[in-house]
């Protein structure tokens, strides 16, 4: 068979893999390599009113302990934000600190407060147990709807409302729309809540640093989906350093899902604490860590309207207020890629469409655009109705499929208010 | 087609009603009332679900692409990541497919800022993308080949064609190899005056126009009233992912996207305490992944309309499959316990006590 475009070729990458060869991050063993181990926040919203890192320096093994003290300190920069927003209003949207290591307040069970690295993982394991940490624990909110309330706990201190940004498409004549509603014979209204997901790749997030003193340049091997995505960030805005002094290799790869695209405060911390050290430290988390502090996907809820004229058409009607409450999220979202002026697509034919947005800050890992595509929920229906002047595709008497029914009588499951990343 | 949508996408190519009606053929949409009335013979119910779906993928940020040529091998620098998709091998096909080299003579470069451009994986866009960008690599140097080719054969370029990994001027026996042209083109004293050395090309594609891969999927299934478990009975889905480098690959990400798709309209959910705000469902044991035993088989086909926002026709499809299944999976829940009580909606995930506290009416 020839090996061209078209033919079911079997992967030529797999006898590699199966059979053990493979490369992965965790893979890597480098000499002279120090463990490091991340301890993290077990509450959602505290005070960090004391913490003591004193014993765990002492521990055998210990080569490097710090804190968050410890990372302004040292004049590292908070994991950024990588796309601007406007709000509905003109207004940028409110971005927050996200620090490599928690500092005064943690803000989810699972964010990074301490790092510690030693001689061994178990070593630097046992060391993080001996850090002391007083916390003045607050009120945590964990719902979009609830994030959003009055009275409810606060995230930041200058983000009113918890509420990142408000956005809204603003491409739909407001009048109109108004006015299809007004005169439409039907409006269905749906409420959806788009799950929250972990993503659960296969190979658990990692990294590597190392150090090379004389050119003053470190390498970072890690699970990326693409090195200079996560390299210019880490470099420029995190650690400071000009982009050229860090190198950042991602060797094979077991599943990303798009949760692997972002930096991520570990990334810095081992490329940190090997300069430091001058040796080369390892991170590897696992699967209950990944849990807790990978990106994770989804989690919309979405108020949908739908007017239809007497046809059951939706072409003279409009979708409006739409409020897609993105309201999701999570701290620290990193992007908010989603929003351009067409994000709302399907195969129907509707007349006008009109969109909002909002993200809410809430005491829960950071959420972005993980877990492969983002769902969208359609009307099970026939094709699109074609544009005026060509053949009428709707058959008199040739009855609709019977969910098709059932859905325009009701329940709409229109839900395509996520859209993916990267586009 | 083409068509500009209200909300000012312009979709280039896609037969939807075509696609709808395969998959409701395929589906055996016209007997599910048979079928209906055989589950509920076995005291269950049975609902059938449709959800059409349309992407938008192959726009965003450029990809580059380059093909170097070592002594007897081949190197693609790419500036995206494989991370488990199979890409190595779909870029290896396009290339050997293209410039007739032998695959195990290809080497795929990805993953290291100092060796390989920026680029990112991710969003379906990886082949409508960046194997578009060595696609073009690739007829640059077909191109450029001809006329070094041509000089080395001492013939007109234009009298050259390229066919299998061969420049050759037909109706004579004068030919050359792929990599005996390259080879000579890196020795500045077998170039013509004015010739730049070096065969290697790189091509950044920055894309002019969107994708939108489409399809349609059907789902049945059926659900014991005494527990609320819900069992997919038939899954099928038509898919139109315009031109396909390796379909065995291809229908592979749409089964892994519908197994993603099914795991969260069924089965998984973060749930965070609203007090303490821990994660509750933060294991295995609690979270639950899909399991083979949850998955069906898939009858899957493709209805593929090239895509004309770029060369190739491709239009992307890593994401499909977890796009497409969970309203349809949720729809044919829906239709299952619509007539027995009349419900409209059921949020995600369709645990078995979520199906069974609806059909009790406990909310």
């Amino acid at each position: 068979m020839k090996f061209g475009i078209g033919q079911p070729m079997r992967r030529h990458e797999d006898l590699r893999l199966v059979t053990g060869r493979g490369r992965y991050t965790d893979d890597i063993t480098l000499p002279g390599m120090a463990h490091a181990f991340v301890l993290r926040a077990p509450v959602a919203h505290a005070h960090i009113k004391r913490i003591d890192a004193t014993a765990a320096r002492r521990m055998p093994g210990v080569l490097f302990v710090a804190t968050g003290e410890d990372v302004r300190a040292n004049g590292l920069g908070d994991v950024p934000c990588m796309v601007p927003l406007v709000n509905r209003d003109g207004t940028p949207r409110r971005d927050t600190p996200r620090p490599v290591l928690a500092l005064g307040k943690v803000r989810h069970v699972g964010q990074p407060v301490a790092l510690v690295v030693a001689e061994t993982f178990n070593a630097a394991r046992d060391a993080a147990e001996a850090i002391v940490i007083e916390y003045d624990q607050l009120p945590a909110v964990t719902g979009a709807k609830d994030a959003i309330a009055a009275g409810v706990a606060q995230l930041f201190d200058h983000i009113p409302g918890n509420i990142v940004f408000d956005w809204d498409n603003d491409m739909g004549d407001a009048k109109a729309t108004e006015a299809a509603f007004a005169k439409a014979s039907r409006v269905v209204t749906l409420e959806l809540i788009n799950n929250r997901l972990v993503v659960n790749s296969m190979e658990p997030r990692n990294a590597i640093a190392d150090y090379d003193r004389e050119g003053g340049r470190s390498t970072l091997y890690t699970a990326t989906q693409g090195v200079h995505f996560v390299r210019d960030p880490l470099a420029e805005a995190v650690l400071k350093i000009p982009k050229d002094r860090l190198r950042v290799i991602t060797p094979n790869v077991g599943g990303a899902f798009g949760m692997k695209a972002f930096v991520y405060p570990e990334h810095a911390l081992v490329v940190w604490a090997s300069r430091k050290l001058e040796r080369p430290v390892k991170w590897q988390e696992d699967r209950s860590e990944g849990f807790v502090s990978d990106n994770q996907g989804r989690d919309h809820r979405t108020r949908a309207e739908l007017a239809l004229d007497e046809t059951g058409r939706f072409r003279l009607a409009g979708f409006d207020p739409c409020e897609s409450w993105r309201l999701s999220v999570a701290v620290w979202l990193l992007r908010a890629d989603t929003f351009d002026r067409s994000r709302l697509r399907s195969l129907f034919d509707w007349g006008d469409s009109r969109e909002r947005q909002r993200r809410l800050y809430q005491h829960r890992a950071g959420l972005r655009l993980s877990r492969r595509g983002t769902t969208r929920g359609r009307i099970p229906a026939r094709a699109p109705r074609r544009r005026r002047g060509t053949r009428t595709r709707h058959q008199p008497g040739r009855n609709p499929p019977r969910q098709f029914r059932a859905a325009v009588g009701d329940a709409l499951h229109i839900g395509d208010h996520a859209l993916a990343r990267f586009r | 087609m083409p068509y500009t949508s209200a909300t000012t996408l312009l979709l280039d190519s896609g037969e939807f009603e075509e696609v709808m009606n395969r998959c409701m053929a395929a589906a055996e949409w016209s007997t599910f009332p048979q079928r209906r009335l055989r589950s509920e013979r076995n005291d269950k119910l049975r609902g059938i679900g449709m959800a059409t779906y349309t992407e938008r993928c192959g726009g965003g940020f450029p990809e580059t692409a380059s093909i170097e040529f070592k002594d007897e091998r081949v190197e693609l620098v790419m500036g995206n990541q494989e991370y488990g998709t199979g890409l190595v091998t779909s870029y290896k096909q396009l290339v050997s497919d293209q410039l007739g080299i032998d695959p195990d003579r290809i080497d795929v470069i990805m993953g290291d800022t100092d060796r390989t451009p920026a680029g990112l994986t991710g969003g379906s866009r990886a082949i409508a993308v960046a194997g578009v960008a060595l696609y073009e690599a690739g007829r640059a140097i077909i191109g450029r080949g001809s006329r070094l080719a041509a000089d080395l054969m001492e013939v007109s370029a234009q009298d050259v064609t390229f066919a299998d990994g061969v420049f050759f001027v037909p109706g004579t026996d004068l030919r050359i190899d792929l990599m005996e042209v390259a080879k000579a083109a890196r020795d500045p004293t077998q170039l013509s005056p004015g010739m730049e050395p070096g065969l290697d090309t790189t091509h950044h594609r920055v894309p002019p126009a969107q994708t939108f891969p489409n399809g349609c999927h059907i789902v049945e299934v059926e659900i014991d009233p005494d527990t609320g478990v819900v069992t997919i009975e038939r899954y099928t889905v038509v898919d139109d992912f315009g031109l396909t480098i390796n379909p065995l690959l291809l229908e592979g990400q749409v089964h892994g996207g519908i197994a993603q798709g099914i795991g969260q309209a069924l089965l998984e959910h973060a749930v965070y305490d609203p007090d303490s705000g821990q994660l509750l469902s933060g294991s295995f044991m609690d979270y639950a992944m899909p399991r083979a035993s949850d998955i069906p088989s898939f009858a899957f086909s493709t209805y593929n309309v090239p895509s004309t926002a770029n060369p190739l026709g491709v239009k992307g499809a890593g994401e499909a499959g977890a796009v497409g299944a969970p309203p349809a999976v949720i729809n044919a829940i829906v239709d299952a316990l619509h007539d027995r009580v009349g419900l409209r909606h059921i949020d995600m995930p369709a645990t078995p006590r979520r199906v069974w506290e609806a059909l009790n009416g406990i909310h």
